[in-house]
């Protein structure tokens, strides 16, 4: 017992769900919902509803990441259900943040836009099917006004739709991957480092 | 959520899994209905068992401000804009086509029978009852554990959230003006709040750690809940019921 | 050396990307039954000693550790830190923090770790009731423990700590934000605990209640241990003064008195000893 779990606590800060993830989860879900009520508040017109998730992602890679979208989903969806038919959105982009994550893509000016624009077109490509099949491109959310234009002028639901996310999805992640990222370089060192990825956005002088 | 207490009766003190099974049939059902009636029928028989539940008028009120708004938004706005032919009438350069409602109502319908079988669900079950059912059934104690304080969290943060924002604008950052103006009172607000509970999360991982949370061993429930034998049988029922369903719905699509 | 039921023997730490250690060759002996009070200025090293002893450090703080950690004579290592949970209880400084966030109501919430162990759910009820009369929170039963005042939340995390009973209480200023009356009680709740045998190990400012409770008092200077010893040899040292250590009025009191030329006892630290010093001298004065 003892060798094993000397050897286990060697380990812990690489662990996929150590406590500090464990922790982590819940103000990220937290954050999203806070972000999603700071953007209808602040009458923004892009959605940061992911900022959590991507954090989560940034931090501890993929699978947690993709279990806190899961979870902001359901949680937003026991009151709200039109939540729930995005939870694959959620989950694929934190797979995509923490896959970036992984591959220290998050650290860097340049490299955030491009995280951003990957996590963009994530975000378009499972979004559209399911605001086209499941709400038939009108959702109420910041971009229906400019899906519904789109429709109004002839085009199809789809094509709007997709248009339309391709704009707001990438002004929308860039700008959540940014904030994600301001929010670590913030977090104090000693913590920040108690995550899987943290180590990357210690700068080393 | 938590503030509403719920009325005590048959219904509402069943086993948060049974409920949770008949909500899964309503949903079944919904999304293999495809006539329009029938979609009626399935949003009257939610509100009657809603109504049976002692909680017609909450359940009406919850659905309204997640999906109402959203379905008479979706009717106005396919009415006219969904590409058809049979126009109904007209206003301006716009035409209403029965297509377009059509497909609005079919649309709308599907989002209040599904989205109202869940909301009917967490409506007569409180979400610290089905997080523990779920971990008695076998969810891991660290994953019942990230749900029910996220349901703590989110408040608390909400609330934090409100207090900076006030904050912020009585120190003259802006939260009016255009859109750019608008973006900029975005991060003060959230990173104050971020940071706060981020540097938080050490004591609390160790405060956890302390009350054993982390130990492979038996543990008591000491607000428990238990499935009682009528329990049982109404999920057994329901599996049947649903099985049945499935059956005759193929039987009918390969004979018509 | 005497072996205690905690000892450390030349212990050096340094947090991971530190420049230096904050504990330096630090060896002490905590004995069962003895309440233990830690002193020094801040960021001298206090609340990382209470993370060495309680075993987060190293597992959780990683960091690098040198020498030697045992509990009952076996390394400390041997356990996970939810293993000793029912051994050693740990208050932190933050009370919000020390708030799980997975129970709903403060009844539930003190009861949480005893959940955890697997009590039996009649011995739980009855525990957290004793508790919470002793903790005067009983009107907090069904609050939600996030909406209490950073006080109430601070009384409830030590509650929680209380109920699981250890043989080791280590306790980072419980009373910070408490006022003088609830601060009062939590000290006697330590000193009943301590006459039911369990040992304390104390961080607090409040040194007047230090010198009232502990036995034996720890100072550390830059992760230094420079004085320990019992509590009437440490706490009398005016010495200490320079280095930026409270000490009790009537440490500072004696010593002006000294210095004023009267003949004033040595190693008088509470107000009790101050007052019956003062009460022999006038008495041999009036004679």
């Amino acid at each position: 017992m003892t060798q094993t779990n000397s050897q286990m606590k060697k380990t812990k800060n690489t662990e996929t769900f150590s406590m500090m993830v464990i922790l982590l989860i819940p103000i990220a879900i937290a954050i999203n919902v806070v972000g999603a009520q700071l953007t209808s508040l602040l009458k923004l017109p892009v959605d940061l509803d992911m900022i959590g998730v991507i954090l989560v992602g940034a931090l501890a890679g993929p699978i947690p990441a993709a279990l806190a979208g899961l979870l902001t989903n359901l949680v937003n969806g026991v009151l709200d259900p039109t939540w729930l038919p995005y939870i694959p959105v959620a989950m694929c982009i934190g797979i995509a943040a923490g896959l970036l994550a992984k591959y220290n893509m998050m650290n860097t000016f340049w490299k955030i836009c491009v995280s951003g624009l990957v996590i963009a077109i994530v975000a378009t490509v499972t979004a559209t099917p399911v605001t086209v099949f499941a709400f038939g491109g009108i959702t109420g959310g910041a971009s229906s006004v400019f899906i519904t234009g789109l429709m109004a002028s002839g085009k199809k639901i789809v094509e709007s739709v997709l248009s339309v996310y391709i704009f707001t999805e990438t002004i929308g992640k860039l700008i959540s991957v940014l904030v994600a990222y301001l929010i670590i370089r913030v977090i104090p060192t000693r913590t920040v480092t108690k995550y899987k990825y943290g180590m990357n956005y210690i700068s080393k002088n | 959520m938590g503030e509403i207490t719920l009325p005590k009766n048959r219904i509402t003190t069943l086993y948060p899994l049974t409920k949770c099974a008949f909500s899964l049939l309503i949903v079944l059902v919904a999304i293999t209905t495809f006539n329009i009636y029938g979609k009626l029928a399935i949003l009257a028989a939610i509100n009657l068992l809603a109504a049976l539940s002692g909680v017609w008028q909450l359940f009406n009120q919850r659905l309204f401000k997640s999906v109402g708004i959203l379905i008479v938004l979706i009717t106005l706005l396919q009415t006219f804009f969904y590409p058809g032919h049979d126009v109904l009438f007209a206003l301006g350069r716009f035409t209403a086509t029965r297509e377009g409602l059509t497909f609005a109502l079919k649309l709308g319908l599907n989002l209040a029978n599904i989205g109202g079988a869940i909301i009917w669900l967490f409506t007569v079950t409180t979400e610290k009852d089905f997080v523990l059912a779920l971990e008695k059934q076998g969810m891991s104690a660290k994953a019942s554990y990230v749900v029910l304080s996220t349901l703590q969290m989110v408040p608390v943060l909400k609330k934090q959230s409100q207090l900076i924002m006030k904050a912020q604008s009585a120190r003259g950052v802006e939260t009016e003006g255009n859109v750019f103006v608008r973006a900029k009172a975005f991060v003060p607000t959230l990173i104050p709040l971020v940071l706060s509970s981020i540097q938080g999360t050490e004591e609390r991982a160790l405060t956890l750690e302390a009350r054993g949370f982390s130990l492979d061993r038996p543990k008591t429930y000491y607000y428990d809940i238990h499935p009682e034998p009528r329990d049982k049988m109404l999920v057994t029922a329901t599996g049947i019921l649903a099985v049945a369903y499935v059956i005759g719905k193929v039987v009918y699509w390969l004979w018509v | 050396m005497v072996m205690g039921l905690i000892d450390l023997k030349n212990v050096t730490y340094t947090y991971p990307l530190a420049d230096e250690p904050s504990i330096k060759d630090f060896t002490y002996s905590f004995e069962q039954g003895k309440f233990y009070a830690i002193l020094g200025a801040n960021e001298s090293g206090k609340t990382t000693l209470c993370n060495i002893i309680r075993g987060f450090i190293p597992d959780f703080f990683q960091g690098e550790l040198t020498g030697e950690v045992l509990f009952n004579q076996e390394p400390l290592s041997h356990y996970t830190l939810s293993e000793l949970a029912p051994y050693m209880g740990y208050v932190f400084q933050n009370p919000f923090n020390q708030i799980t966030g997975a129970r709903d109501n403060v009844f539930e919430e003190i009861a949480y770790g005893l959940e955890n162990l697997g009590v039996a759910k009649g011995d739980i009820e009855k525990q957290v009731k004793d508790i919470m009369e002793m903790t005067n929170i009983m009107s907090l039963a069904d609050k939600n423990p996030f909406e209490l005042s950073g006080g109430q939340q601070q009384r409830v995390a030590f509650a929680s700590i209380l109920a699981l009973s250890p043989d080791i209480f280590i306790i980072d200023e419980p009373t910070s934000q408490l006022d003088p009356q609830e601060s009062e009680r939590i000290f006697d709740i330590i000193h009943q605990l301590k006459n039911a045998g369990k040992t304390i190990i104390l961080v607090e400012h409040k040194i007047e209640l230090i010198s009232e409770y502990a036995d034996e008092v720890l100072v550390l200077e830059e992760g230094r241990l420079i004085c320990s010893g019992k509590k009437h040899d440490v706490l009398s040292d005016i010495s200490l003064k320079e280095r930026q250590i409270d000490l009790p009025e009537t440490t500072l009191l004696a010593d002006a008195l000294r210095k004023a030329g009267y003949n004033i006892p040595e190693k008088l630290i509470t107000k009790e000893e101050m007052k019956a010093a003062l009460m022999a001298h006038i008495k041999g004065v009036s004679q």
